[in-house]
């Protein structure tokens, strides 16, 4: 089952010294936001993994089927976060309130998205709980709404779902529709400070044989291991490479920095941008690099070579570490690094629902071409 | 209707016309033909476009950004003629890369919709569009009141297409380039001048065959530019007869100063400013005079050299004096001749279409020293007649000789009839003459005068002997000043007379 | 006045721990000031010895002084020895922290320096709507039990209040009308991202005070000493350099300047105006940039500290040798010149700057010009309170970008101006 590159092995365990490489790779699967609140939410889980002891990390397959499991996340944006840093039980509170409305006690845990600050609640909220976290997510890195995942394609529900913001306030939601949960939260979000802690797709580990991805919290591992052993772009694209199967596409100088009040899809956070790039060297193409919360796609001279749902990212070249997308500024030199997402992003419902489409680019994907 | 009005219509047609004149266009090819006009409202549309449509871009497809890149790839790989999008979509990059890809972008500020339409009915229509076109330029024509202006409008209409304003085998307006024969150019003429004048004034238009107008098109813009060239024309002689008449009272009266007690001191009169005019240290004076004169030129003339002339150097002056124009060159180095010669040298051309000679002064300081110039300017041009239609003779390198131009050499032939009847009658009098005239010229040494005519000595020797008897007694001291000038004067009006 | 025009030389002084360096500036020439005798290494001998080669060197002898603190700074701050007045933190946000690591500053370095903690409930989200009213009874047992600690160093950091700053000010009244002559720092003057940054900052701003006022009245000192009217500057994180009496309010600002100058110092020897800049960190080599003139700065965890800081400042990164010849598409240097005397020229050739970090809502492309205007212009406001002269100015860097996962038309903007010194200024 594992097929993933680099996987380390069918069962593991998380200690304090895994926490930087975790947030590394975390960042790598999602570069939206910077680094405000890296230094207080390692030593958060550093300092929880310290004071009960290292977080098993289970294969599904490893995890009798019945075992019930939830899902958490970040809900909302990384920058609020920073802000408003969380008081430290919010996660808890919100799997707990799951545990009461369906008097179930979880036996694991895993992220809703095994990419940026949520892999990592994810430990957090496992070590809180002293349950195994499962390795594997529904996303494999990050979309904008709860229920591009894995598990919604799978048919299973997101609901009952307790969201807690930083202020202590909660909200729980039960929706027969997915798409509909995500709606009635937003709103909430913004309410209780700009995120919330996110419980949901409550489920047994062996729904999550088929439903989720596998492999994919002890995959960031890895990245984040080669990211902070080297700031050579190259060996790092060569590297990343083996384990992801990026890409690097171009390298280029952002020119430009493009604004547009354009009409956007209102469901879908942050409005769009777009970057322009002058490739150096190479064929010294114009790449537009179209950006919501994440880059969604890459156009080389007017011609699409990479789109969501493709992870595209940046690295910064001369710090040789990735960018994040509220830091770029004119005047930055940038490898452009594409890595295909995993492959039930392809399939056509797959593609309906994070591809480009649902980002108004009425484009075929590359791959399809 | 003319066939050519029914071709399809080109980009750099449409790009003249509402609603894209006003358009900021960056055109990769003006003549590119555009057959069809497509309002692309999403990227479906837009892949279904076939080459040479001009695609307009709207909603779902002109959403920015990444947008108008994709389109303008699309349109490259579907060969479309050009994009045309809102002004709120285009940024600086988006033209960066239609110059990348040499796709032409089009960016307006009106409602794409309507200028599809527009457009569309345009395109449908080139002959109503052609239409339009000449009804705009007609109105830009006859906006312009100057020659200058009139040929600009020209120019700029027709790209790439050079048209030249020509008199008398002299360009004196628009682009020279109209007059080269190249191959696959073909050139159209349009008579310019009003019933009953005399110079053939022409417009010439060189009209690349294929090209993005044809010779139809061209012709019909050019008749279009025909009024009001006339107007124009008319209007500058107009202002150039007074400007002359001005002109030579002012020389008159600068004329009249340096007879003031102490000519070194005379001062420059301010209102020579006010003509253009310099006087300084070193001023030197130019002759233009007609290889055979006939009293004072006529004012049209007089109009085209100053057109000529004064192209480059407008502040140079332009002055009728009798049967010729003087001007002349102010400077603080009277060695600097290098205006001077370029300036003679693009005259050329119409010095020889107007059969005139040159003639260039010394450079002398102030007024006194302008007009000492001036007169050796005269004298230069004289000897420069020699030399036939556009020569150029410099007083420095004539001196004394320039005494030769003045001598009445028909009255002296009519002597030359009465004293050397045999000689005159003789069939070889002119090479004989010549050979004598050249051994005088050459203090007597006959190897030199054998080189000068290009003959063997004995042939010099030979000829002598003949002209001896037949009364040419060069070698005679007491006439031998008589009979050198008298050969001078017989070798001059035979040459002109040959020449002619 | 002090002397003006191409006849005047620049100083750049760097406060290392234990001694002083000092360079002259005038035109295109460097000159490395060595003090008059070997003892005489301390700020005012190197400052003393730099005005008499900056008189031997230019006719009308020194403008200005500028001088780098961090390294100082930096040393005072990380030296558990150090005297370093305690400083109490005032958190305002909706709740504690529950967990002993959310409620401290991950930087060991800044944690030490705090002797109490209180957090009120209060604070705003990042478009300033409040979140929590502000707790009135727990900040009146707060004023009471700080003056009880006789700490007299307070720094305060409220949840928005880069967007809404009340419940910050209400604090500070309300502290300083129990503890008169309270020394104040308030994380909203500094802008940024990220609580525990902003926090960080106005501990080591609060930690700083005493000792850059002393350090500052000793350069005053000096230079009043000195013949001729010479200005004091001192040198930003961000390679710009800002007023005495502005540094005296915020001497966070001065914390980690030496990279930035260093930067700027070998771009200027180099004679180049865009470059990739190599130095040595620790027998190690790391890179920075120079564009257009300026140092490339953001807001960086300052090595060694453990926590980023809101202040912006040169970003250096150690690089392989290897990578360095294929990316340049910018020439890459290598100074010979020691880095004491990179520092000094890069203080000497400093501009007055100032930077603007700033999170915004817009709803239009129009809303979004002017936001951006109105950032400019408080930046370029800004810029001349440090010293630069009016219509001097120019913004150096602009950029916005939407905020990922937040509300659609949620931005970032950042501003940097820089400008060209007010001479007019100098009080002396």
């Amino acid at each position: 089952m594992t097929g993933q590159p680099g996987y380390i092995g069918a069962s593991s365990s998380i200690t304090a010294e895994d926490v930087p490489a975790l947030y590394e790779g975390a960042k790598f699967y999602s570069p939206a936001v910077g680094d405000a609140n890296r230094s207080s939410i390692t030593s958060w889980l550093a300092g929880l993994l310290d004071r009960n002891g290292p977080v098993p990390l289970l294969r599904v397959e490893g995890v009798p089927p019945e075992t019930p499991c939830v899902s958490v996340c970040v809900l909302g944006s990384g920058s609020a976060m920073a802000d408003l840093p969380p008081a430290g039980d919010e996660f808890e509170m919100a799997v707990r309130q799951i545990e009461r409305l369906q008097r179930v006690s979880f036996g694991a845990v895993y992220p809703l998205a095994a990419a940026t600050i949520s892999a990592l609640v994810a430990v957090v909220t496992a070590a809180q709980l002293r349950v195994p976290l499962l390795d594997a997510d529904g996303m494999g890195r990050t979309f904008a709404l709860i229920h591009h995942t894995a598990m919604h394609l799978s048919g299973v529900s997101p609901t009952p779902l307790a969201a807690v913001g930083p202020t202590g306030e909660s909200v729980l939601v039960e929706v027969p529709d997915g798409p509909r949960a995500d709606r009635m939260l937003r709103a909430n979000v913004d309410t209780v400070g700009g995120w919330a802690a996110l419980a949901a797709y409550p489920t047994t580990a062996g729904v999550l044989r088929r439903a989720a991805l596998p492999g994919t919290v002890s995959r960031i591992a890895n990245v984040g291991r080669l990211l902070l052993d080297s700031t050579d772009p190259d060996l790092l694209v060569t590297r990343l490479g083996a384990i992801t199967g990026c890409r690097r596409p171009a390298r280029g100088r952002i020119v430009e920095l493009e604004h547009l009040s354009r009409p956007s899809d209102v469901t879908i956070p942050a409005h769009p941008s777009s970057l322009v790039v002058e490739e150096l060297g190479g064929l010294g193409r114009q790449l537009r690099i179209e950006l919501r919360s994440e880059i969604v796609a890459v156009f080389a001279d007017g011609a699409l070579i990479a789109g969501a749902p493709d992870l595209i990212s940046l690295l910064d070249v001369s710090r040789g570490v990735l960018a994040t997308l509220d830091s770029l500024e004119p005047g930055d030199l940038v490898d452009v690094l594409v890595t295909p997402a995993d492959a039930v992003w392809y399939s056509p419902r797959g593609m309906e629902m994070v591809g480009m489409g649902s980002h108004g680019i009425p484009l075929a994907h590359p791959r399809r071409r | 209707m003319k066939r050519s009005s029914t071709l399809p219509i080109t980009l750099g047609e449409l790009a003249r016309i509402q609603p894209l004149a006003g358009a900021e266009a960056h055109l990769a090819d003006p003549s590119r033909q555009v057959v069809q006009v497509v309002l692309a409202e999403t990227f479906d549309r837009l892949r279904r476009c076939t080459p040479h449509n001009l695609v307009v871009l709207h909603d779902e497809a002109a959403t920015g950004g990444w947008s108008l890149a994709a389109a303008l790839h699309l349109a490259w790989e579907r060969n479309l003629s050009a994009v045309v999008v809102s002004r709120s979509v285009a940024g600086g990059s988006s033209v960066a890369l239609a110059e990348r890809l040499h796709m032409s972008l089009i960016v307006i500020d009106d409602d794409p919709i309507e200028v599809a339409l527009q457009l569309a009915g345009q395109v449908s229509a080139p002959a109503a569009a052609r239409a339009l076109r000449q009804a705009r330029l007609a109105e830009q024509l006859a906006e312009q009141t100057g020659i200058r202006g009139v040929l600009g409008v020209l120019n700029r209409e027709l790209q790439q297409v050079p048209v030249a304003l020509v008199v008398g085998g002299v360009v004196i307006g628009g682009q020279s380039a109209a007059l080269t024969e190249r191959p696959q150019v073909r050139q159209i003429e349009v008579e310019v001048h009003a019933p009953g004048e005399r110079s053939a004034a022409r417009l010439v238009a060189a009209v690349p065959v294929p090209g993005p107008a044809s010779v139809e098109q061209v012709e019909s813009l050019l008749r279009l530019a025909r009024p009001s060239l006339q107007a124009a024309w008319a209007q500058s002689r107009l202002d150039t007869a007074t400007r002359a008449a001005h002109e030579q009272a002012a020389f008159d009266l600068l004329r009249r100063l340096p007879s003031a007690p102490s000519p070194a001191d005379v001062e420059v009169p301010g209102w020579t400013n006010e003509l253009g005019w310099q006087v300084g240290e070193a001023n030197r004076a130019v002759w233009l005079a007609p290889l055979r004169p006939s009293g004072e030129p006529p004012p049209e003339i007089t109009y085209l050299i100053r057109a000529s002339w004064q192209r480059g150097h407008t502040t140079w002056p332009l002055v009728a004096e009798g049967d010729g124009w003087i001007s002349w060159h102010s400077g603080a180095d009277p060695s600097e001749v290098t205006a001077l010669r370029r300036a003679l040298a693009a005259f050329r051309d119409s010095a020889v279409a107007h059969r005139l000679v040159i003639g260039v002064g010394r450079a002398h300081a102030g007024v006194a020293g302008l007009m000492r110039s001036v007169a050796e300017a005269r004298l230069a041009a004289h000897v420069a007649r020699e030399e036939g239609p556009g020569a150029v003779q410099w007083f420095d390198q004539v001196g004394a000789n320039a005494a030769l131009a003045w001598l009445p050499t028909t009255e002296i032939a009519q002597v030359a009839d009465l004293t050397l009847e045999e000689l005159m009658a003789a069939k070889d009098r002119a090479a004989l003459v010549q050979t004598v005239l050249a051994v005088l010229d050459s203090g007597g040494s006959l190897s030199q005068a054998s080189q000068r005519l290009g003959v063997h000595r004995n042939t010099v020797l030979a000829r002598l002997a003949r002209a001896r008897q037949l009364g040419l007694t060069y070698d005679e001291p007491g006439q031998r000043l008589a009979l050198h000038v008298l050969s001078y004067a017989l070798t001059t009006l035979w040459s002109d007379t040959t020449a002619d | 006045m002090p002397a003006q025009g191409e006849d005047v030389a620049h100083i750049g002084v760097t406060l290392r721990p234990h001694r002083a360096h000092a360079a002259v500036v005038h035109g295109a020439t460097v000159l490395p000031v060595e003090p008059v005798a070997p003892a005489r290494t301390d700020l005012e001998g190197v400052i003393a010895a730099a005005v008499g080669v900056a008189l031997r060197a230019a006719p009308g002898g020194a403008g200005a002084v500028t001088v780098d603190l961090a390294p100082l700074l930096l040393d005072t701050l990380v030296r558990p020895e150090a005297e370093v007045p305690p400083v109490a933190v005032v958190r305002i946000v909706p709740r504690a922290a529950t967990d002993p690591a959310l409620a401290r500053s991950p930087a060991e370095r800044v944690e030490r320096r705090i002797a109490r903690r209180w957090t009120v409930a209060g604070g705003h989200d990042l478009l300033g709507n409040e979140l929590s009213p502000l707790d009135r009874d727990g900040l009146a047992l707060l004023c009471e039990e700080l003056a009880g600690t006789g700490i007299r160093h307070v720094a305060i950091v409220a949840a928005g209040s880069q967007a809404r700053p009340a419940h910050e000010r209400e604090v500070a009244d309300a502290i300083l009308a129990a503890v008169p002559g309270a020394r104040i720092s308030a994380a909203s003057d500094y802008g940024g991202q990220g609580l525990v940054a902003r926090e960080a900052t106005v501990v080591i701003d609060s930690a700083l005070t005493a000792l850059t006022e002393r350090v500052l009245d000793r350069c005053e000192r000096t230079l009043a000493r000195l013949p001729g009217s010479l200005e004091l500057r001192v040198a930003r994180g961000d390679g710009g350099y800002s007023t005495p009496s502005r540094i005296r309010v915020t001497p966070v600002m001065a914390f980690g300047a030496t990279d930035s100058l260093e930067l700027c110092g070998a771009a200027h020897l180099a004679g180049l105006d865009d470059c990739r800049v190599l130095l040595a960190r620790d027998g190690r080599p790391v890179a920075g940039e120079v564009r257009h003139g300026l140092a490339v700065v953001r807001p960086a965890e300052p090595p060694g500290l453990g926590t980023e800081l809101v202040v912006p400042m040169a970003v250096l990164t150690a690089v392989p040798e290897a990578s360095l010849a294929d990316s340049a598409d910018v020439p890459v240097i290598r100074p010979d010149a020691p880095p004491h005397v990179l520092a000094c020229v890069g203080a000497a050739i400093s501009q007055p700057a100032s930077w603007l970090d700033e999170v915004a809502f817009i709803e239009s492309a129009a809303e979004l010009d002017h936001v951006r205007r109105e950032a400019e212009e408080r930046a370029t406001a800004m810029v001349m309170a440090n010293g630069a002269a009016p219509g001097s100015t120019r913004v150096a860097e602009v950029s916005t970008v939407a905020v990922p996962y937040s509300p659609s038309g949620t931005i970032r903007i950042r501003v940097r101006v820089a400008g060209s010194p007010d001479t007019s200024l100098a009080r002396r």
